[in-house]
């Protein structure tokens, strides 16, 4: 139980009426569960990491470069996410972004006009792993706001909407839900998979892993952590810096200046994603680069499933 | 012979190194490509109305060591087979079409609505599909590159499995509705439906035709379009696409149902197939012997700008 019990449970109208105070936005996820009258993005890091962004424009005259940033505008956004995807924000991308010296200053001014809410879940999809990655769908951990919606009304933890006391059934309600996912949970990952995901590089497996893969980048564009992006030019005399969204499963990722590719193969593009995910960011940040949210196992195209992968990997590890 | 006797037998046999097919995904109603190199897995294959993915896309990215391959192909698949070989991309005699009569795949993202649905509640029966007792016409529940499908079973084949009940389906022409608008609402549709793309490239890399090592797309010398999904990079993506696919498309739909966003975006090639029809009366991987119109050169040429 991640709940402190210590909400109010609001109408549904008033919870409603709060969030549409302001520039709101709900994730798919979200939408897809509730349905709620507000605009959706494919993850939260549409919002704070754009999939295009000019980072400064540029123009040669009088014998000279000149150069004008474009800082984002901070307008303040209200995001209504599962609780994954909210650690996938303070998590990962906060990490990742905010964690070391220089900071990116885009991000960052994104970050601190973002009002982050946790939706509360109530059932696991087929596609769900939140628990075998340390998350749990209750969680509250990191979020602004905690929202859970229940037979009565809205359960709310938080500064803003005001409600009433639990009543006892809404008590046992919550209870028989904890209970009710508690059962139902994926069970974690082994505590030392980082470690046997490291050891387990130059395994054979991984060919037969990869196989079937199609090396596209609906997994890393739509995953909600993955942050890897590219940098190019617009224009030549006149033009703008641009940030793109960039995905490891693309030839052209690793490609050096002299040609050298030194992820070349696909397998070793689908090693280098798990890997990452699984082994790397844990064994630097304390944390999984995965929140098991099941985007890319929904949305694959050929049902290239990241759970079996690990699972696959750590067994011929051990 | 049914479909799992004739794999066993080619790999027991030792007629091909393995077997392209689909196996059961792990999710419900999901397949997932497999390449099946021992007898014994066999009974994993399956063939039912969700194996919507071209499997003649990896023909050309098959493991060491496997010189001959039997693939179990579809109408469109067994397209696709044909058009490569036409294109040199494989050699026939070291292909194996395992061909299979199909009904037309189900469109996945159709059967959402109803919520926890389990594989055993829905079964195909003539042209209805059947979802929780309730009959509904299969056609709603096709993609429109199945709807429009000439070619359930395979042309070219090497062995045609039995059984496979195929029922007949009206051939629908699914672009009359989007041909009779103005050209200002196509061009609205075709807008709104690529505003939406983020370029993650699935389409191209589910098409078995698209093989090219180097993609125009990533080109970076010389760079035709810029990385990020701006509506005009996404105009120059796709329709650089579809230009390259005149003449060669297998009309499968695999983009279509690769897409993680759900755009119809087979119209396009599906659109630009008729137009290729209409034009030359060539439709790809039909046909190993007759000339592609766009790789096709002669002296009687009916039109004069390329004599």
């Amino acid at each position: 139980m991640r709940l402190s019990g210590n909400g109010v449970v609001a109408t549904r109208e008033a919870f409603l009426e709060w969030l549409s105070r302001g520039r709101t936005f709900v994730t798919e996820t979200v939408a897809r569960r509730f349905r709620l009258p507000f605009p959706s993005v494919p993850t939260p890091k549409a919002v704070l990491l754009p999939q295009h962004e000019a980072l400064y424009r540029f123009f040669w005259a009088r014998r000279t470069w000149n150069v004008h940033p474009l800082p984002p505008e901070g307008t303040p956004i209200l995001l209504l996410a599962a609780p994954c995807e909210v650690k996938a924000v303070t998590d990962v991308l906060d990490a990742v972004f905010l964690g070391n010296a220089p900071q990116d200053p885009y991000y960052a001014t994104r970050r601190k006009n973002l009002i982050l809410g946790a939706l509360g879940c109530t059932f696991f999809e087929a596609t769900c792993f939140c628990t075998r990655v340390g998350g749990h769908p209750l969680s509250r951990e990191g979020a602004d706001f905690f929202a859970l919606p229940l037979s009565s009304g809205v359960y709310f933890e938080g500064e803003g909407v005001s409600g009433r006391p639990l009543a006892s059934s809404e008590k046992e309600e919550l209870e028989a839900l904890v209970a009710d996912l508690e059962k139902t949970a994926p069970p974690p990952f082994p505590e030392k998979t980082p470690e046997y995901l490291y050891e387990a590089f130059g395994c054979d497996i991984w060919e037969d892993i990869a196989w079937g893969c199609l090396n596209c980048g609906a997994c890393t564009f739509l995953c909600p952590t993955c942050f890897c992006f590219d940098l190019a030019l617009e224009g030549r005399l006149r033009g703008a810096m641009i940030r793109t969204w960039d995905s490891c499963m693309f030839p052209k990722f690793t490609l050096h200046a002299s040609s050298h590719n030194p992820r070349s193969h696909p397998m070793q593009r689908v090693r280098q994603r798990i890997l990452h995910k699984f082994s790397y960011h844990p064994l630097r940040k304390g944390v999984f680069g995965c929140v098991g949210c099941g985007r890319c196992v929904a949305l694959c195209p050929v049902n290239w499933d990241i759970r079996e992968a690990v699972e696959r990997v750590v067994s011929c590890a051990l | 012979m049914t479909l799992h006797d004739a794999a066993r037998k080619l790999l027991e046999e030792h007629k091909v190194q393995g077997v392209l097919g689909y196996r059961k995904g792990s999710l419900p109603f999901r397949t997932r490509p497999y390449l099946f190199r021992d007898p014994c897995e066999i009974e994993e294959l399956v063939f039912n109305p969700f194996c919507g993915l071209n499997l003649a896309r990896y023909l050309l990215f098959l493991p060491q060591g496997i010189e001959r391959v039997a693939i179990v192909a579809k109408g469109c698949d067994g397209r696709a087979c044909v058009a490569l070989v036409r294109e040199n991309r494989l050699r026939r005699e070291n292909l194996l079409i395992l061909g299979v009569p199909c009904p037309g795949m189900v469109d996945t993202r159709k059967l959402a609505e109803w919520e926890g649905l389990k594989e055993h509640e829905v079964t195909l029966r003539g042209g209805e599909i059947v979802i929780r007792g309730v009959a509904y016409p299969l056609a709603s529940f096709l993609d429109a590159s199945c709807r429009r499908c000439r070619y359930r079973s395979p042309l070219v084949y090497d062995i045609l499995v039995e059984g496979g009940e195929v029922p007949s389906l009206p051939q629908e022409d699914t672009l009359r509705e989007l041909r009779s608008l103005p050209e200002e609402k196509r061009w609205e549709f075709f807008r709104k439906e690529l505003s939406r793309c983020i370029r993650c490239y699935a389409c191209r890399n589910a098409c078995p035709m698209c093989y090219c090592k180097e993609c125009f797309a990533e080109s970076h010398k010389p760079s035709f379009l810029h990385p990020s999904p701006t509506l005009r990079d996404n105009f120059v993506f796709h329709i650089g696409r579809a230009m390259h696919l005149a003449g060669r498309c297998v009309e499968c739909g695999a983009c279509e149902r690769a897409c993680p966003l759900g755009i119809p975006i087979a119209t396009l090639f599906l659109a630009v197939s008729d137009t290729v029809r209409e034009h030359f009366a060539f439709e790809a991987g039909v046909d190993v012997a007759a000339p592609a119109p766009f790789v096709t050169y002669r002296e009687d040429d009916p039109n004069a700008f390329i004599r």
